[in-house]
């Protein structure tokens, strides 16, 4: 990504998230507002509705209010005041059966609770102290980021700039990613020394997800599909 | 839908009388929701199969897809509380369905990437060849053209939330539970995904007007 994007993408993300951040000129704002606007003026459809289009839609739509109303009209099958002296007994078994159910899980927990939901602090250690400028970060500073979750399968964190490629994964003990374990309590830190410009945003997946990054996008996919849970730090931090 | 919606409750089934008579009150509701969902058809339809298209970039798929849209809604159409406009509602489920439809044809064909879409289907081909020339010169029609072929760059997911940003009026908050990524992925994907739109413009022409 050029410096350019990089500068327009944390002001977008700022912007969306209604956060001061870095300026840009007003041209390229007045040159976003245009872009928008013209997303916003695409018509409803890029391509002529296929003929018939809208009387498949109702076919299917009558199929389906059909059945509908079939399944309300079913008749109850014969000797129904038999049948409604056992019906309610019966129900009310299955409610109480359920419900001792629902009530036993919840005080049992089972032998991997999931954890509570963990929380990511991020420190950012001044590369430079003599900067002028020393409430903003910048390249050559120290990412810190740590996290402590409860899951025995272990978990890892991972760092991904703005275009959504991982720049660090603490996933086992090694250089800049400290872990301590006890019992299922896990502590992992991971620390990093920003090498470019742009928005770092930390995320924490648990179990881990033990495979090379694919960038962040097909990580979080790669993550649902495996029900792994996903944590990302609430705000990316920006190094100028 | 996956909303955290409590389930509506069940409707009243036929009475326990011997003859099996079809209750008015069971018939005509069904007859109000296929009513009410014509009408949200007719309204929302073509911006719904468009939306579609633009995902899908098929639009046989788009279609099947949009079918399946306006059956879930007449299907759950009780249980809407209104907590969103209709029109955002049926977004919802469309977006839902549409990277549903993607990840199944994904995970059909054994790929981890986007498939391929320019080339699927010449109608769209045909719809992203833009006259030449400067792009303020080019008719209306043209620019759009271009605005889709520039969308069309951007993987699924990133077409998917721009489309949803600045063509509805869904929140974020609403948006996580369609596109199942928090806040914070669907921010960072505008973030990055405008920037390309900007590029790819400007490379066809575009001066910002």
């Amino acid at each position: 990504m050029s410096d350019d994007k990089r500068d327009d993408a944390a002001w977008l993300l700022a912007r969306e998230r209604g956060q001061p951040g870095p300026a840009i000129s007003e041209e390229r704002v007045a040159r976003y507002q245009r872009l928008e606007a013209l997303v916003a003026e695409l018509p409803a459809t890029p391509i002529a509705p296929p003929v018939g289009l809208q009387e498949r839609m109702r076919a299917k739509l009558d199929e389906a209010s059909g059945e509908l109303a079939d399944v309300a009209a079913t008749p109850l099958r014969e000797h129904p005041a038999k049948h409604r002296r056992w019906v309610a007994p019966a129900a009310a078994a299955a409610a109480a059966a359920v419900a001792l159910i629902v009530v036993l899980r919840a005080r049992v927990p089972s032998p991997e609770s999931p954890p509570t939901e963990p929380e990511i602090a991020i420190r950012v250690t001044p590369g430079d102290p003599n900067r002028s400028a020393p409430t903003e970060h910048a390249v050559g500073d120290q990412l810190i980021v740590e996290v402590v979750f409860r899951n025995r399968r272990g978990g890892e964190l991972r760092v991904y700039d703005d275009e959504g490629i991982a720049q660090k994964i603490c996933a086992a003990p090694g250089p800049g990613c400290h872990i301590e374990s006890a019992d299922d309590r896990i502590t992992l830190v991971l620390s990093m020394t920003v090498k470019r410009r742009g928005a770092l945003q930390a995320v924490l997946f648990v179990p881990a997800l033990g495979r090379p990054s694919a960038g962040q996008e097909a990580d979080l996919a790669d993550a649902e599909r495996a029900g792994i849970k996903v944590t990302p730090h609430h705000q990316p931090k920006y190094f100028h | 839908m996956d909303d955290g919606e409590t389930t509506a409750p069940v409707a009243a089934g036929p009475s326990l009388r011997t003859d099996p008579v079809v209750p008015m009150d069971a018939s005509r509701s069904a007859r109000d929701r296929r009513a009410a969902v014509d009408a949200l058809f007719t309204e929302h339809g073509e911006a719904i199969f468009g939306y579609c298209v633009r995902i899908l970039r098929d639009p046989v798929l788009a279609e099947d897809v949009m079918q399946q849209v306006f059956l879930e809604a007449f299907r759950d159409h009780d249980r809407f509380r209104g907590q969103s406009s209709r029109r955002t509602w049926l977004f919802g489920i469309a977006v839902h369905r549409c990277l549903d439809t993607l990840r199944s044809r994904r995970r059909a064909a054994g790929r981890s990437e986007p498939l391929a879409d320019r080339d699927e289907d010449p109608e769209m081909a045909e719809l992203e060849a833009p006259g030449r020339g400067p792009f303020e010169l080019l008719s209306q029609v043209q620019r759009l053209a271009a605005l889709q072929e520039c969308l069309a760059v951007l993987s699924p997911e990133s077409r998917a939330t721009v489309l949803l940003r600045f063509t509805t009026d869904m929140t974020y908050e609403q948006m996580t539970s369609h596109l199942s990524a928090s806040q914070d992925a669907l921010q960072m994907r505008i973030a990055r995904a405008m920037p390309a739109l900007r590029e790819c413009l400007e490379n066809k022409g575009w001066t910002g007007e």
